[in-house]
Protein backbone atom coordinates (compact mmCIF):
# COMPACT_ATOMS: atom_id res chain seq x y z
CA UNK A 1 0.00 0.00 0.00
CA UNK A 2 2.62 2.93 -0.95
CA UNK A 3 -1.08 4.69 -1.80
CA UNK A 4 -1.50 5.23 1.68
CA UNK A 5 1.76 7.01 2.47
CA UNK A 6 1.19 9.14 -0.39
CA UNK A 7 -2.06 10.39 0.20
CA UNK A 8 -1.93 13.51 3.48
CA UNK A 9 -1.55 16.66 2.49
CA UNK A 10 -4.42 17.12 0.05
CA UNK A 11 -6.40 19.50 2.62
CA UNK A 12 -5.69 20.78 5.85
CA UNK A 13 -9.42 19.71 6.79
CA UNK A 14 -9.94 16.20 7.43
CA UNK A 15 -13.12 15.92 5.10
CA UNK A 16 -16.24 13.67 5.83
CA UNK A 17 -15.89 11.60 3.33
CA UNK A 18 -11.91 11.51 4.07
CA UNK A 19 -12.25 7.46 5.42
CA UNK A 20 -13.48 6.86 1.37
CA UNK A 21 -10.66 8.55 0.20
CA UNK A 22 -7.88 5.97 -0.24
CA UNK A 23 -10.18 3.60 -1.69
CA UNK A 24 -11.63 5.99 -4.34
CA UNK A 25 -8.15 6.84 -5.39
CA UNK A 26 -7.66 3.15 -6.69
CA UNK A 27 -8.12 3.08 -10.24
CA UNK A 28 -6.78 6.71 -11.00
CA UNK A 29 -4.69 5.86 -14.09
CA UNK A 30 -1.03 5.92 -13.47
CA UNK A 31 -1.34 6.51 -9.60
CA UNK A 32 -2.33 2.92 -8.32
CA UNK A 33 0.75 0.69 -8.24
CA UNK A 34 3.12 3.14 -9.75
CA UNK A 35 6.59 2.09 -8.75
CA UNK A 36 8.62 2.89 -5.88
CA UNK A 37 10.76 5.94 -7.74
CA UNK A 38 8.38 7.53 -10.37
CA UNK A 39 9.94 9.50 -13.44
CA UNK A 40 9.62 13.10 -13.08
CA UNK A 41 6.85 13.27 -15.50
CA UNK A 42 4.53 10.52 -14.13
CA UNK A 43 5.28 12.32 -10.67
CA UNK A 44 3.39 15.55 -12.11
CA UNK A 45 0.82 13.52 -13.61
CA UNK A 46 0.19 12.39 -10.15
CA UNK A 47 -0.14 15.49 -8.55
CA UNK A 48 -2.09 17.02 -11.00
CA UNK A 49 -4.16 14.00 -10.78
CA UNK A 50 -4.32 14.71 -7.17
CA UNK A 51 -5.21 18.54 -7.11
CA UNK A 52 -8.17 17.80 -9.66
CA UNK A 53 -9.04 15.33 -6.81
CA UNK A 54 -9.09 17.91 -4.08
CA UNK A 55 -10.91 20.62 -6.37
CA UNK A 56 -13.73 17.64 -7.39
CA UNK A 57 -14.00 16.54 -3.54
CA UNK A 58 -14.02 20.30 -1.86
CA UNK A 59 -17.03 21.24 -4.59
CA UNK A 60 -18.53 18.29 -4.61
CA UNK A 61 -22.05 19.34 -3.50
CA UNK A 62 -21.94 22.30 -6.22
CA UNK A 63 -21.17 19.64 -8.82
CA UNK A 64 -23.62 17.51 -7.93
CA UNK A 65 -26.15 20.29 -8.46
CA UNK A 66 -24.76 21.24 -11.32
CA UNK A 67 -25.13 17.88 -13.15
CA UNK A 68 -28.48 17.85 -11.52
CA UNK A 69 -29.56 20.64 -13.25
CA UNK A 70 -27.57 20.05 -16.47
CA UNK A 71 -29.21 16.86 -16.62
CA UNK A 72 -33.02 18.07 -16.54
CA UNK A 73 -31.87 20.46 -19.17
CA UNK A 74 -30.75 18.06 -21.08
CA UNK A 75 -34.15 16.12 -20.47
CA UNK A 76 -36.33 19.28 -20.90
CA UNK A 77 -34.91 19.62 -24.59
CA UNK A 78 -34.68 16.35 -25.23
CA UNK A 79 -38.47 15.46 -24.54
CA UNK A 80 -38.96 18.65 -26.70
CA UNK A 81 -41.02 20.00 -23.74
CA UNK A 82 -39.42 23.49 -24.91
CA UNK A 83 -38.49 24.61 -28.55
CA UNK A 84 -34.68 24.66 -29.18
CA UNK A 85 -35.73 27.91 -29.59
CA UNK A 86 -36.87 29.45 -26.19
CA UNK A 87 -34.68 26.69 -24.61
CA UNK A 88 -31.50 25.45 -26.46
CA UNK A 89 -30.18 21.93 -25.20
CA UNK A 90 -26.88 21.70 -23.20
CA UNK A 91 -24.63 20.81 -26.37
CA UNK A 92 -25.89 23.52 -28.42
CA UNK A 93 -24.53 26.13 -25.21
CA UNK A 94 -21.43 23.94 -25.15
CA UNK A 95 -21.01 25.12 -28.74
CA UNK A 96 -21.27 28.49 -28.60
CA UNK A 97 -19.63 28.90 -25.84
CA UNK A 98 -16.58 26.75 -27.57
CA UNK A 99 -16.88 29.36 -29.97
CA UNK A 100 -16.95 32.34 -28.20
CA UNK A 101 -14.14 31.57 -25.90
CA UNK A 102 -11.47 30.60 -29.46
CA UNK A 103 -12.54 33.47 -30.61
CA UNK A 104 -11.94 35.65 -28.04
CA UNK A 105 -15.08 37.05 -28.25
CA UNK A 106 -16.23 36.13 -23.99
CA UNK A 107 -12.81 37.08 -22.74
CA UNK A 108 -13.17 40.58 -23.97
CA UNK A 109 -16.43 40.85 -22.39
CA UNK A 110 -15.05 39.61 -19.06
CA UNK A 111 -12.42 41.69 -18.90
CA UNK A 112 -14.53 44.87 -20.04
CA UNK A 113 -17.15 44.01 -17.10
CA UNK A 114 -14.44 43.32 -14.48
CA UNK A 115 -12.86 46.91 -14.76
CA UNK A 116 -16.26 48.12 -14.54
CA UNK A 117 -17.52 45.85 -11.18
CA UNK A 118 -13.89 47.10 -9.79
CA UNK A 119 -14.05 50.54 -10.59
CA UNK A 120 -17.69 50.67 -9.46
CA UNK A 121 -16.99 48.51 -6.55
CA UNK A 122 -13.78 50.70 -5.35
CA UNK A 123 -15.55 53.48 -5.48
CA UNK A 124 -18.50 52.45 -3.53
CA UNK A 125 -15.92 51.57 -1.01
CA UNK A 126 -14.48 54.88 -0.17
CA UNK A 127 -18.21 56.23 -0.33
CA UNK A 128 -19.33 53.49 2.13
CA UNK A 129 -16.36 53.85 3.86
CA UNK A 130 -16.90 57.64 4.40
CA UNK A 131 -20.16 57.20 5.42
CA UNK A 132 -18.91 55.07 8.01
CA UNK A 133 -16.52 56.76 9.49
CA UNK A 134 -19.04 60.15 9.56
CA UNK A 135 -20.99 57.89 11.73
CA UNK A 136 -19.27 57.69 14.46
CA UNK A 137 -16.77 60.76 14.11
CA UNK A 138 -19.65 63.69 13.74
CA UNK A 139 -22.89 61.76 14.00
CA UNK A 140 -24.57 64.60 13.95
CA UNK A 141 -23.83 65.63 10.20
CA UNK A 142 -24.38 61.27 9.53
CA UNK A 143 -27.95 62.11 10.64
CA UNK A 144 -28.62 64.58 8.09
CA UNK A 145 -27.04 62.77 5.59
CA UNK A 146 -28.76 59.41 6.90
CA UNK A 147 -32.12 59.60 5.83
CA UNK A 148 -31.03 60.63 2.02
CA UNK A 149 -29.19 57.53 2.02
CA UNK A 150 -32.03 55.44 3.43
CA UNK A 151 -34.53 56.64 0.67
CA UNK A 152 -31.93 56.42 -2.00
CA UNK A 153 -31.71 52.42 -0.64
CA UNK A 154 -34.73 52.05 -1.35
CA UNK A 155 -34.77 53.24 -4.50
CA UNK A 156 -33.79 50.61 -7.92
CA UNK A 157 -31.10 51.76 -9.36
CA UNK A 158 -32.28 51.06 -12.84
CA UNK A 159 -35.23 53.64 -12.39
CA UNK A 160 -32.61 56.11 -12.29
CA UNK A 161 -31.38 54.91 -15.64
CA UNK A 162 -33.52 57.61 -18.00
CA UNK A 163 -32.62 60.31 -15.99
CA UNK A 164 -28.28 59.48 -15.54
CA UNK A 165 -28.60 58.82 -19.38
CA UNK A 166 -29.75 62.44 -19.04
CA UNK A 167 -27.57 63.78 -16.96
CA UNK A 168 -24.34 61.76 -17.61
CA UNK A 169 -25.14 60.73 -21.49
CA UNK A 170 -24.92 57.42 -22.29
CA UNK A 171 -20.46 56.84 -21.83
CA UNK A 172 -19.10 55.42 -18.59
CA UNK A 173 -20.08 57.51 -16.03
CA UNK A 174 -24.30 56.53 -15.82
CA UNK A 175 -22.74 52.49 -16.14
CA UNK A 176 -20.57 53.07 -13.10
CA UNK A 177 -22.92 55.35 -11.15
CA UNK A 178 -25.48 52.23 -11.72
CA UNK A 179 -22.68 49.87 -10.09
CA UNK A 180 -22.22 52.34 -7.64
CA UNK A 181 -25.59 52.73 -6.42
CA UNK A 182 -26.61 48.91 -5.82
CA UNK A 183 -23.12 48.20 -4.07
CA UNK A 184 -22.74 51.24 -1.78
CA UNK A 185 -26.01 50.86 0.56
CA UNK A 186 -24.91 46.88 1.91
CA UNK A 187 -21.33 48.20 2.86
CA UNK A 188 -22.28 51.29 4.10
CA UNK A 189 -24.38 49.51 6.69
CA UNK A 190 -21.70 46.57 7.28
CA UNK A 191 -18.97 49.41 7.85
CA UNK A 192 -21.42 51.65 9.80
CA UNK A 193 -22.49 48.67 11.51
CA UNK A 194 -18.98 47.63 12.46
CA UNK A 195 -17.38 50.81 13.52
CA UNK A 196 -20.55 51.98 15.62
CA UNK A 197 -20.72 48.40 17.91
CA UNK A 198 -16.65 49.01 19.36
CA UNK A 199 -17.70 49.05 22.84
CA UNK A 200 -16.67 51.67 25.11
CA UNK A 201 -14.78 49.56 27.02
CA UNK A 202 -12.27 49.11 24.30
CA UNK A 203 -11.92 52.56 23.64
CA UNK A 204 -11.59 53.59 26.92
CA UNK A 205 -8.00 50.98 26.81
CA UNK A 206 -7.14 53.92 24.12
CA UNK A 207 -7.93 56.54 26.57
CA UNK A 208 -6.14 54.77 29.14
CA UNK A 209 -2.64 54.19 27.25
CA UNK A 210 -3.26 58.65 25.89
CA UNK A 211 -3.91 57.56 22.37
CA UNK A 212 -4.99 60.68 19.94
CA UNK A 213 -8.43 59.46 18.74
CA UNK A 214 -7.17 59.22 15.57
CA UNK A 215 -4.80 57.07 16.67
CA UNK A 216 -7.58 55.28 18.43
CA UNK A 217 -9.56 55.20 15.66
CA UNK A 218 -7.18 53.39 13.48
CA UNK A 219 -6.00 51.11 16.03
CA UNK A 220 -8.81 49.86 17.85
CA UNK A 221 -12.09 50.82 16.34
CA UNK A 222 -10.82 49.76 12.59
CA UNK A 223 -9.80 46.63 13.28
CA UNK A 224 -12.68 46.13 15.77
CA UNK A 225 -14.77 46.67 12.76
CA UNK A 226 -13.04 44.88 10.31
CA UNK A 227 -15.25 41.43 10.81
CA UNK A 228 -18.51 43.60 9.47
CA UNK A 229 -16.52 45.75 7.04
CA UNK A 230 -15.55 42.68 5.33
CA UNK A 231 -19.29 40.89 4.61
CA UNK A 232 -20.31 44.30 3.84
CA UNK A 233 -18.07 44.32 1.43
CA UNK A 234 -18.25 40.40 0.42
CA UNK A 235 -22.23 41.39 -0.21
CA UNK A 236 -21.76 44.49 -2.15
CA UNK A 237 -19.28 42.22 -4.57
CA UNK A 238 -22.58 40.53 -5.15
CA UNK A 239 -24.81 42.70 -5.93
CA UNK A 240 -22.16 44.74 -8.04
CA UNK A 241 -22.34 41.97 -10.27
CA UNK A 242 -25.69 41.83 -10.60
CA UNK A 243 -25.99 44.98 -11.27
CA UNK A 244 -23.93 44.71 -14.27
CA UNK A 245 -26.71 43.70 -16.85
CA UNK A 246 -28.80 46.89 -15.89
CA UNK A 247 -25.71 48.88 -16.10
CA UNK A 248 -24.48 47.19 -19.31
CA UNK A 249 -28.17 47.65 -20.56
CA UNK A 250 -27.73 50.72 -22.49
CA UNK A 251 -25.14 51.83 -24.90
CA UNK A 252 -22.35 49.12 -24.40
CA UNK A 253 -20.01 48.07 -26.60
CA UNK A 254 -18.58 45.28 -24.30
CA UNK A 255 -19.42 43.51 -21.07
CA UNK A 256 -21.29 40.45 -20.68
CA UNK A 257 -24.33 42.62 -19.72
CA UNK A 258 -24.40 44.12 -23.20
CA UNK A 259 -23.15 40.51 -24.65
CA UNK A 260 -26.69 39.07 -23.04
CA UNK A 261 -28.44 41.93 -23.89
CA UNK A 262 -27.21 42.04 -27.56
CA UNK A 263 -27.95 38.41 -27.97
CA UNK A 264 -31.41 38.48 -26.75
CA UNK A 265 -31.70 41.07 -29.59
CA UNK A 266 -30.79 38.67 -31.50
CA UNK A 267 -32.84 36.19 -30.91
CA UNK A 268 -29.43 33.76 -29.40
CA UNK A 269 -30.64 32.54 -26.39
CA UNK A 270 -27.77 30.53 -26.01
CA UNK A 271 -25.23 33.32 -26.10
CA UNK A 272 -27.61 34.59 -23.58
CA UNK A 273 -27.02 31.01 -21.62
CA UNK A 274 -23.52 31.41 -21.86
CA UNK A 275 -23.84 35.45 -20.72
CA UNK A 276 -25.96 34.07 -18.00
CA UNK A 277 -23.36 31.58 -16.55
CA UNK A 278 -20.13 33.46 -17.37
CA UNK A 279 -21.74 36.54 -15.11
CA UNK A 280 -22.77 33.96 -12.18
CA UNK A 281 -18.96 32.13 -12.44
CA UNK A 282 -17.28 34.87 -13.13
CA UNK A 283 -19.25 36.30 -10.03
CA UNK A 284 -18.61 33.11 -7.85
CA UNK A 285 -15.42 33.10 -8.33
CA UNK A 286 -14.93 36.25 -7.24
CA UNK A 287 -16.64 35.50 -3.82
CA UNK A 288 -14.70 32.52 -3.22
CA UNK A 289 -11.42 34.85 -4.16
CA UNK A 290 -12.19 37.12 -1.67
CA UNK A 291 -13.77 34.72 1.60
CA UNK A 292 -10.53 32.75 0.58
CA UNK A 293 -7.95 36.10 1.18
CA UNK A 294 -10.18 37.29 3.98
CA UNK A 295 -9.62 33.71 5.43
CA UNK A 296 -5.97 33.51 5.24
CA UNK A 297 -5.11 36.90 6.46
CA UNK A 298 -7.54 37.73 9.05
CA UNK A 299 -7.00 35.37 11.68
CA UNK A 300 -9.80 37.43 14.37
CA UNK A 301 -13.85 38.15 13.90
CA UNK A 302 -14.11 34.97 10.94
CA UNK A 303 -15.58 32.01 11.41
CA UNK A 304 -16.74 28.71 9.88
CA UNK A 305 -19.50 31.26 8.24
CA UNK A 306 -16.64 32.21 5.80
CA UNK A 307 -16.45 29.83 3.00
CA UNK B 1 6.79 62.06 47.42
CA UNK B 2 7.04 61.45 43.52
CA UNK B 3 3.75 60.14 41.33
CA UNK B 4 0.41 60.09 42.83
CA UNK B 5 -3.46 61.11 42.68
CA UNK B 6 -4.46 64.91 44.58
CA UNK B 7 -8.08 64.77 44.91
CA UNK B 8 -9.71 67.87 47.20
CA UNK B 9 -13.88 68.42 47.36
CA UNK B 10 -14.71 65.75 44.37
CA UNK B 11 -18.03 65.65 43.32
CA UNK B 12 -19.78 63.51 40.60
CA UNK B 13 -23.00 62.38 40.08
CA UNK B 14 -24.98 60.60 37.38
CA UNK B 15 -28.19 60.94 35.99
CA UNK B 16 -30.62 58.18 36.19
CA UNK B 17 -33.98 58.44 34.33
CA UNK B 18 -34.53 62.17 35.39
CA UNK B 19 -33.16 61.21 38.87
CA UNK B 20 -29.63 62.26 39.91
CA UNK B 21 -27.75 59.46 42.17
CA UNK B 22 -24.63 61.15 43.50
CA UNK B 23 -22.08 58.85 43.61
CA UNK B 24 -19.07 61.15 44.89
CA UNK B 25 -19.54 64.01 47.52
CA UNK B 26 -16.55 65.95 48.39
CA UNK B 27 -13.65 63.51 48.22
CA UNK B 28 -10.41 63.86 49.57
CA UNK B 29 -7.19 62.16 49.08
CA UNK B 30 -3.87 62.82 48.86
CA UNK B 31 -1.85 60.30 47.75
CA UNK B 32 1.61 58.61 49.07
CA UNK B 33 4.15 56.31 47.62
CA UNK B 34 3.19 52.81 48.04
CA UNK B 35 -0.07 50.95 47.10
CA UNK B 36 -2.97 52.50 48.37
CA UNK B 37 -5.78 50.70 48.52
CA UNK B 38 -9.18 52.23 47.73
CA UNK B 39 -11.12 49.55 49.73
CA UNK B 40 -15.56 49.30 49.52
CA UNK B 41 -18.61 47.77 48.87
CA UNK B 42 -20.03 47.39 45.16
CA UNK B 43 -21.51 50.50 44.17
CA UNK B 44 -19.71 52.52 46.33
CA UNK B 45 -17.62 54.48 43.30
CA UNK B 46 -14.71 53.03 43.14
CA UNK B 47 -14.62 52.46 39.31
CA UNK B 48 -15.93 56.17 38.87
CA UNK B 49 -12.89 57.86 41.50
CA UNK B 50 -10.37 55.87 39.23
CA UNK B 51 -12.02 57.20 35.99
CA UNK B 52 -12.06 60.55 37.27
CA UNK B 53 -8.29 60.47 38.00
CA UNK B 54 -7.48 58.62 34.37
CA UNK B 55 -9.39 61.05 32.67
CA UNK B 56 -11.96 59.01 31.00
CA UNK B 57 -15.08 61.29 33.38
CA UNK B 58 -15.39 64.86 34.06
CA UNK B 59 -16.11 65.88 37.97
CA UNK B 60 -18.74 67.59 38.54
CA UNK B 61 -16.84 70.25 40.65
CA UNK B 62 -13.67 70.03 42.62
CA UNK B 63 -10.02 69.33 41.36
CA UNK B 64 -8.06 65.80 40.52
CA UNK B 65 -4.43 66.78 40.36
CA UNK B 66 -1.80 63.77 38.82
CA UNK B 67 1.87 64.58 40.25
CA UNK B 68 4.81 62.76 38.75
CA UNK B 69 5.38 62.59 34.95
CA UNK B 70 2.32 62.07 33.58
CA UNK B 71 1.98 58.62 32.91
CA UNK B 72 -0.32 56.47 34.69
CA UNK B 73 -0.79 52.83 33.22
CA UNK B 74 -4.64 51.44 34.01
CA UNK B 75 -6.18 47.82 34.65
CA UNK B 76 -9.23 47.67 34.49
CA UNK B 77 -11.88 45.42 35.92
CA UNK B 78 -11.84 42.61 32.72
CA UNK B 79 -8.28 42.36 31.03
CA UNK B 80 -10.04 44.14 28.12
CA UNK B 81 -7.25 42.71 25.37
CA UNK B 82 -7.76 43.31 21.59
CA UNK B 83 -9.00 40.02 20.54
CA UNK B 84 -7.39 40.49 17.17
CA UNK B 85 -3.71 41.20 19.03
CA UNK B 86 -1.11 38.58 19.69
CA UNK B 87 0.01 38.81 23.67
CA UNK B 88 2.97 40.99 22.72
CA UNK B 89 1.06 43.32 20.22
CA UNK B 90 -1.65 43.81 22.61
CA UNK B 91 1.69 44.88 25.48
CA UNK B 92 3.12 47.03 22.80
CA UNK B 93 -0.43 48.55 21.61
CA UNK B 94 -0.19 52.36 20.91
CA UNK B 95 3.47 52.49 21.54
CA UNK B 96 6.21 53.82 19.68
CA UNK B 97 7.83 51.10 18.07
CA UNK B 98 10.74 49.62 19.72
CA UNK B 99 10.22 52.11 22.97
CA UNK B 100 9.24 49.39 24.81
CA UNK B 101 10.17 46.01 24.91
CA UNK B 102 7.00 43.50 25.16
CA UNK B 103 9.62 40.61 25.87
CA UNK B 104 10.60 41.93 28.68
CA UNK B 105 7.44 43.28 30.04
CA UNK B 106 5.81 39.31 29.50
CA UNK B 107 8.30 37.83 31.31
CA UNK B 108 8.03 40.26 33.79
CA UNK B 109 4.74 39.40 34.70
CA UNK B 110 5.14 35.68 34.03
CA UNK B 111 4.37 35.28 30.32
CA UNK B 112 7.62 34.54 28.78
CA UNK B 113 6.71 32.41 25.91
CA UNK B 114 3.25 33.17 25.27
CA UNK B 115 4.27 36.58 23.19
CA UNK B 116 2.23 34.82 20.01
CA UNK B 117 -0.74 33.41 21.72
CA UNK B 118 -3.73 35.28 20.73
CA UNK B 119 -5.87 36.23 23.91
CA UNK B 120 -8.96 33.28 23.73
CA UNK B 121 -5.59 31.16 23.82
CA UNK B 122 -4.92 32.23 27.08
CA UNK B 123 -6.59 31.61 30.86
CA UNK B 124 -8.26 34.87 32.47
CA UNK B 125 -5.51 35.29 34.94
CA UNK B 126 -2.96 35.09 32.01
CA UNK B 127 -4.98 37.83 30.39
CA UNK B 128 -5.18 39.86 33.06
CA UNK B 129 -1.19 39.67 32.87
CA UNK B 130 -1.14 40.65 29.51
CA UNK B 131 -3.07 43.78 30.86
CA UNK B 132 -0.95 44.62 33.55
CA UNK B 133 1.96 44.31 31.19
CA UNK B 134 0.27 46.49 28.72
CA UNK B 135 -0.30 49.10 31.67
CA UNK B 136 3.62 49.15 32.64
CA UNK B 137 4.03 49.40 28.88
CA UNK B 138 5.06 53.33 28.66
CA UNK B 139 7.14 53.16 32.23
CA UNK B 140 4.11 54.68 34.38
CA UNK B 141 4.87 56.13 36.98
CA UNK B 142 1.52 55.60 38.89
CA UNK B 143 -0.92 52.83 38.23
CA UNK B 144 -4.60 52.32 38.33
CA UNK B 145 -5.88 49.04 39.10
CA UNK B 146 -9.99 48.66 39.13
CA UNK B 147 -10.11 45.47 41.19
CA UNK B 148 -7.85 43.91 38.64
CA UNK B 149 -8.24 40.05 40.47
CA UNK B 150 -11.77 39.91 41.09
CA UNK B 151 -13.02 37.68 38.89
CA UNK B 152 -10.25 35.42 39.19
CA UNK B 153 -10.38 32.23 41.82
CA UNK B 154 -8.40 32.52 44.58
CA UNK B 155 -5.72 30.35 43.73
CA UNK B 156 -5.06 32.25 40.87
CA UNK B 157 -5.69 35.84 42.64
CA UNK B 158 -3.12 35.09 45.32
CA UNK B 159 -0.56 34.21 42.74
CA UNK B 160 -1.79 37.45 40.32
CA UNK B 161 -1.89 39.64 43.74
CA UNK B 162 2.38 38.76 44.72
CA UNK B 163 2.98 39.07 41.21
CA UNK B 164 1.70 43.01 41.27
CA UNK B 165 3.51 43.42 44.57
CA UNK B 166 7.13 42.14 42.72
CA UNK B 167 6.63 44.22 39.48
CA UNK B 168 5.99 47.43 42.23
CA UNK B 169 9.12 46.42 43.96
CA UNK B 170 10.90 46.25 40.54
CA UNK B 171 9.27 49.43 39.00
CA UNK B 172 8.87 51.57 41.94
CA UNK B 173 5.87 53.00 41.15
CA UNK B 174 2.96 53.65 42.81
CA UNK B 175 -0.31 52.01 42.36
CA UNK B 176 -3.94 53.17 43.28
CA UNK B 177 -5.43 50.30 44.00
CA UNK B 178 -9.39 49.39 44.39
CA UNK B 179 -11.04 46.38 45.49
CA UNK B 180 -14.44 45.34 47.48
CA UNK B 181 -12.33 42.51 49.50
CA UNK B 182 -10.77 43.83 52.50
CA UNK B 183 -8.72 40.75 52.71
CA UNK B 184 -6.97 41.90 49.04
CA UNK B 185 -7.11 45.64 51.00
CA UNK B 186 -5.07 44.40 53.99
CA UNK B 187 -2.48 42.19 52.32
CA UNK B 188 -1.77 44.34 49.54
CA UNK B 189 -1.97 48.17 50.80
CA UNK B 190 0.86 50.04 52.41
CA UNK B 191 -2.16 52.55 53.26
CA UNK B 192 -6.06 51.75 53.02
CA UNK B 193 -8.50 54.00 52.62
CA UNK B 194 -12.13 53.19 52.90
CA UNK B 195 -14.88 55.19 50.63
CA UNK B 196 -18.50 55.49 52.18
CA UNK B 197 -21.52 57.72 51.34
CA UNK B 198 -18.98 58.99 48.34
CA UNK B 199 -16.00 60.38 50.42
CA UNK B 200 -13.11 58.77 52.69
CA UNK B 201 -14.77 57.48 55.87
CA UNK B 202 -11.46 56.10 57.10
CA UNK B 203 -7.42 56.22 56.21
CA UNK B 204 -5.31 53.63 57.84
CA UNK B 205 -1.30 53.17 57.42
CA UNK B 206 -0.40 49.95 57.45
CA UNK B 207 2.84 48.99 59.14
CA UNK B 208 3.71 45.80 59.12
CA UNK B 209 5.73 44.40 62.75
CA UNK B 210 7.58 41.85 60.75
CA UNK B 211 7.72 43.86 57.73
CA UNK B 212 6.62 40.61 55.39
CA UNK B 213 2.86 40.40 54.57
CA UNK B 214 1.16 37.63 55.38
CA UNK B 215 -2.41 36.43 54.92
CA UNK B 216 -3.39 36.32 58.55
CA UNK B 217 -3.53 39.85 58.58
CA UNK B 218 -3.36 42.22 61.91
CA UNK B 219 -6.78 41.57 63.51
CA UNK B 220 -6.97 44.89 65.44
CA UNK B 221 -6.88 46.48 61.91
CA UNK B 222 -9.48 44.42 60.36
CA UNK B 223 -11.72 44.44 62.90
CA UNK B 224 -11.53 48.55 62.40
CA UNK B 225 -11.66 48.52 59.15
CA UNK B 226 -14.59 46.12 59.02
CA UNK B 227 -16.57 48.15 61.55
CA UNK B 228 -16.11 51.71 59.34
CA UNK B 229 -16.81 49.75 56.05
CA UNK B 230 -20.25 48.46 57.50
CA UNK B 231 -21.72 51.11 59.84
CA UNK B 232 -25.20 51.75 58.63
CA UNK B 233 -25.70 54.87 55.86
CA UNK B 234 -26.42 57.97 57.82
N1 LIG C 1 -22.47 55.76 33.36
C1 LIG C 1 -23.27 55.72 34.45
N2 LIG C 1 -24.54 56.16 34.37
C2 LIG C 1 -25.34 56.13 35.46
N3 LIG C 1 -24.97 55.68 36.66
C3 LIG C 1 -23.72 55.21 36.80
C4 LIG C 1 -22.80 55.19 35.70
N4 LIG C 1 -21.62 54.68 36.13
C5 LIG C 1 -21.82 54.37 37.43
N5 LIG C 1 -23.06 54.69 37.83
C6 LIG C 1 -23.59 54.52 39.18
O1 LIG C 1 -22.66 55.06 40.07
C7 LIG C 1 -22.53 54.25 41.21
C8 LIG C 1 -21.08 53.88 41.43
O2 LIG C 1 -20.64 53.05 40.37
P1 LIG C 1 -19.18 52.49 40.32
O3 LIG C 1 -18.22 53.61 40.41
O4 LIG C 1 -19.08 51.63 39.11
O5 LIG C 1 -19.11 51.60 41.63
P2 LIG C 1 -18.05 50.49 42.05
O6 LIG C 1 -16.95 50.49 41.05
O7 LIG C 1 -17.60 50.88 43.40
O8 LIG C 1 -18.77 49.20 42.10
C9 LIG C 1 -23.44 53.06 41.01
O9 LIG C 1 -24.62 53.27 41.74
C10 LIG C 1 -23.72 53.07 39.54
O10 LIG C 1 -25.00 52.61 39.29
MG1 LIG D 1 -16.31 48.92 39.74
Amino acid sequence: MTQVAEQPSTGTRPSPDAPRGPASDVGTPGVAGSARRPGRGLRVSRRLARTVRGVVRRNRHGLVVTGVVVGAWWLVCALRLKSAYVLPPPDRVWEAAVAMTTSGELARHVVTSLGRVGAGFALAFALAFGVGVLAVVAPRVHAYLSPALDFLKNVPPLALIPLLILWFGIGETPKLVVIVLTAVFPMSMGITKGLRSCGQDLLDVGTSLHLSPARTFVLIRLPHALPDVLVGMRVSLGYAWRALVGAEMFAAAAGLGALIVDAGNMARSDKVIVGVIAIGAVGLATDRLFARLVRRYLRWGIDDSWR
Amino acid sequence: MTAGAEISGLHKSYRLNDRTVPVLVGLDLVQRDGITVVVGPSGCGKTTLLRLVAGMERADAGVVRVRGTGRIGMVFQEPRLMPWLTAAQNVALGQRRGRCDTTALLALTGLAGFEDALPHQLSGGMQHRVALARALANGPSLILMDEPFAALDEQTREGMQDHLLEVQRTTGMNVLFVTHSLDEALYLGDRIVVLRGGRIAADHTVTRSSGRRTREPDDALARVIRTTTQREEP
